[in-house]
């Protein structure tokens, strides 16, 4: 069960990133990374909203006719949309006030019905929830990058707080900022460049991994061949 | 499995039809009731967030205020008074103006010489970083001490966040525009009114209505000849086009096109903003020029 | 293995570096003397009389802008084709030419990390990631402009013509006075101060190389001489613009609004310099007319009724982008091809 867990999450976060593998959702993703503390309130409500909905979604699974899926996952995605909406407007002001209507934007978000389609509807409640955990922290990750570059870019400061006061400024007080990367010309630029950022590494770590096992299979052949041969020789 | 399904389709009984329509309802019905459960714990709490923000506010316009009331709520005004030992410092008007992306909320303070004292943004949801950036002391701290007939001074938007500035600077133009006599407010509650000691400034462009300078006026088409409550003035000696400082020649001042909106846009780059890009840089003599040349023309 | 397919063994046994692709190809053997290279020199050529005029009017910083600009892009180039590891083309003045055309269009007061920035996006960003020379989408130099408009309080620094700003940093209100250009002046709805004649000749506030409309279309006049350009866009761009100021004029008498529309702002440097890139605009005859109406019809259309005064950027842009469905207007008939007769019912 733990490594099925462990499993699952560097899927959610790696292999099977919903932004930077499958590029899905990206409208939250370009518009709520201009600052890292906004993306990590918005990862943090994605994964609430995902770890409930899909784990309603499994419970309920059975009864839910196929007909009327779709309706049904609707329903019960914005029910959680609206209560997460509704305790960030409570208890953290400042997060709703930077986020805006962002937070109501999650229901559409395709992540969200694309897990529930995909994993929810078909498996038990407990891996369910564990994968939407997992893909909504692959979901923050994504984010976090993004955010992190267009901060540090467009304002010369990192880690600012919500209303927009304090982070650690970077390049110095002269840092006139660059405030494209603030505005979406900026995000998807960013966008565009992380995600090949992404993509590079990814395929040289394949490439290394592939490399490492034909050495492997090489030394195995090379073994067997050696060892034929020594007893061959030793025939002779 | 198949042919099951098979067979239920097929049927396309009315029994199937009430087990979609009967489970979907039972979903919604779940769904609204944890919402409403949510809904109600939390209800309290966010009506307080709203209504502590703007007391908030109030005060923090009001610094040496020590409590906010609610005047008057009525749909299209809602205004705050301040007090403090009792007496009335100045009154806040809440305005909401449609800004980028929503409408942006914000407490304009006028005190009880009818000038701007300050102004707070309560909420917004402007584009973080960008039109988010009205939401600073440097930007807001402009409108300090422009009066009814001149509530905006002129104010130069933040570049890049166009739209937002100028729903802030309508913001302040509106909270002017409602009338509010503050001895009458004070008869009515049962305080005394504080007066401000007024600035030079303020005393001389109070009695003497800036109508020539059109610019701050927002409401576009109503012309100079409007007047606020401020008794005693003259209201036919008005010349909608103020000149620029002389000696220039190369300034057009007229409206854009008949939009407001260019007023406050370095972005639209008019002809207007560098005339008072000209005056900023002047160091403000320019200005005071102006103001005198109005003033000799109304005597 | 390195490529480089211009090399091939010769007798001697080494690479010869000299030796160059025999190309095998049928009669009738005629070789344009052409080249990257020599279009490139014409284009330079052709934009010094205006850019000169810029530094004369402007003070001697535009040159300094100028250069910053050139070899930002020159530099930026080589630096990105060394690293993709293809073969460095800097000695076709491709990126020279972008440089030029980006330091035109900036006014002379901005800092000067705003030419090497716009460098980067020029170079690295709309040539080299989309392919290198002939394969970007729209022009490299008018989108790194419009890239750096989000510094719009840097951009926006104009100053009268006269004004010289000869120091390294400017700062701002101290050496020079802010001046309203004529297009904000056009914009806000009046015939700006200038006369006809100072527009023409160039006596105005702009960026550096977009003011003086006689030595542009002199420039322009040398290119279509020299056949690097056809007369399609800039005829169809400007003329466009001046029918449409004429029928529907904003102020004044509509002859002069005409005139003044036309030699206001970057219309005449983006008509007959940036329009024309050779990778963005349209092949055929029918495809250029109806690419330079589109041009002048937004650009109007952002003048008119736009948040910006300058509507020649995001014009030149956007039909850039439409160039690949106009190509295939006016395609000429291949030999034998019949149309297909519609069906009679």
């Amino acid at each position: 069960m733990k490594s099925n867990v462990g499993k699952q999450f560097k899927d959610g976060v790696i292999a099977n990133n919903p932004v930077f593998v499958q590029l899905l959702g990206m409208c939250p993703t370009l518009a709520t990374t201009t600052a890292v503390v906004n993306a990590l309130g918005m990862g943090a409500a994605v994964i609430v909203v995902l770890m409930f909905s899909n784990l309603f979604i499994s419970l309920l699974r059975k009864i839910i006719p196929k007909q009327v899926r779709i309706a049904s996952y609707i329903v019960i995605i914005s029910g959680f949309v609206t209560a997460v909406e509704l305790i960030i407007k409570a208890f953290f002001p400042s997060i709703d006030a930077a986020l805006g209507l962002f937070i109501p934007l999650i229901v559409v978000n395709c992540i969200i019905l694309a897990r529930a389609e995909a994993f929810a509807s078909k498996n038990r409640p407990m891996p369910s929830m564990i994968d939407g955990i997992a893909t909504g922290a692959g979901f923050t990750f994504a984010l976090v990058c993004v955010a992190f570059v267009r901060e540090l870019l467009g304002t010369g400061k990192i880690f600012a707080s919500a209303d927009g006061t304090g982070g650690l400024s970077v390049f110095g007080g002269g840092y006139p900022g660059a405030p494209i990367f603030l505005l979406p010309a900026g995000a998807f630029l960013t966008l565009g460049f992380v995600i090949a950022a992404v993509q590079k590494i990814a395929s040289v770590i394949d490439k290394r991994s592939q490399n490492k096992k034909t050495a492997e299979a090489s030394e195995t052949a090379c073994g067997v061949a050696r060892d034929l041969s020594y007893n061959e020789d030793e025939d002779t | 499995m198949d042919k099951k399904e098979n067979l239920s389709t097929n049927e396309t009984s009315p029994k199937y039809l009430v087990k979609l329509v009967a489970v979907l309802t039972a979903i919604s019905v779940l769904v609204a009731a944890i919402l409403a459960a949510v809904n109600f714990f939390t209800k309290g709490k966010i009506a307080d967030n709203g209504s502590k923000a703007k007391e908030k506010a109030v005060l923090s316009i009001f610094t040496s205020g020590d409590e906010s009331r609610l005047y008057k709520k009525s749909e299209n005004e809602e205004i705050y008074l301040a007090y403090k030992d009792g007496g009335i410092l100045g009154y806040c008007v809440f305005i909401s103006s449609s800004g980028f992306s929503g409408d942006i909320d914000m407490m304009v303070g006028i005190s009880s010489d009818y000038t701007t004292a300050g102004v707070k943004i309560v909420s917004m949801s402007e584009t973080p970083g960008v039109g988010s950036k009205t939401n600073s002391d440097e930007f807001l701290s402009r409108f300090i001490g422009g009066n009814h007939s001149d509530p905006v001074k002129g104010c130069d938007a933040i570049s890049g966040a166009t739209i937002s500035s100028k729903a802030v600077a309508e913001g302040v133009a509106a909270a002017h525009g409602i009338n509010i006599d503050l001895e009458t407010v004070a008869a009515e509650v049962g305080a005394s009114v504080i007066q401000n000691v007024p600035e030079s400034d303020a005393e001389e462009t109070n009695n003497e209505p800036d109508e020539t300078e059109s610019s701050a006026d927002v409401d576009d088409g109503e012309d100079a000849n409007t007047e606020d409550t401020t008794p005693d003035e003259p209201s036919s000696e008005n010349d909608p086009e103020p000149e620029p400082p002389s000696g220039n020649d190369n300034y057009v001042y007229g409206e854009v096109g008949g939009d407001p909106s260019y007023r406050y846009g370095r972005y639209a780059e008019t002809a207007e903003n560098q005339y008072r890009i000209e005056i900023s840089r002047s160091e403000e003599t320019a200005e005071v020029e102006t103001d005198d040349e109005d003033e000799t023309e109304e005597e | 293995m390195k490529k480089d397919s211009n090399k091939i063994s010769t007798s001697d046994g080494g690479m010869s570096a000299e030796a160059e692709l025999l190309q095998v190809s049928s009669s009738p053997h005629m070789k344009a003397r052409a080249s990257t290279r020599s279009i490139m020199i014409d284009v330079i050529i052709a934009l010094l009389p205006a850019y000169i005029w810029g530094i004369c009017v402007f003070g001697n910083r535009a040159l300094l802008i100028g250069a910053v600009s050139v070899i930002s892009c020159a530099a930026f180039e080589g630096i990105t084709q060394f690293i993709l590891r293809r073969p460095v083309t800097i000695s076709d003045f491709s990126a020279c030419v972008t440089g030029l055309l980006l330091a035109m269009n900036l006014p002379v007061t901005v800092p000067l990390w705003i030419p090497v920035v716009g460098a980067f996006f020029a170079i690295v960003v709309v040539k080299q990631l989309f392919g290198g020379i002939g394969k970007n989408i729209v022009n490299p130099a008018l989108a790194a402009r419009v890239f750096l408009f989000s510094w719009a309080s840097d951009m926006t620094g104009f100053v009268k013509a006269g004004d010289r700003v000869n120091s390294l940093a400017v700062n701002s209100g101290a050496d020079v006075t802010a001046s309203a250009t004529p297009l904000a002046s056009l914009n806000s709805g009046a015939l700006p101060s200038e006369t006809i004649s100072d527009m023409f000749v160039g006596n105005i506030s702009g960026s550096i190389g977009e003011v003086s409309a006689i030595l542009l279309l002199a420039g322009g006049i040398y290119l279509l001489f020299r056949k690097t350009i056809t007369w399609h866009i800039p005829v169809s761009f400007i003329g466009t613009v001046a029918v449409i100021t004429y029928l529907f004029p904003k102020a004044g008498d509509s002859f002069d609004f005409m005139l003044y529309e036309i030699f206001a702002g970057g219309l005449m440097l983006g008509a007959i310099f940036m329009a024309t890139d050779y990778a963005t605009s349209p092949l055929t005859s029918a495809g250029r007319v109806i690419y330079g109406v589109g041009c002048g019809v937004i650009t109007v259309s952002i003048r008119y009724f736009g948040g910006y005064a300058e509507g020649v950027s995001f014009a030149v842009l956007i039909m850039n982008l439409l160039t690949w469905y106009l190509d295939n207007l006016g395609m000429p008939k291949r030999f034998g091809e019949t149309v297909k007769k519609k069906k009679e019912s």
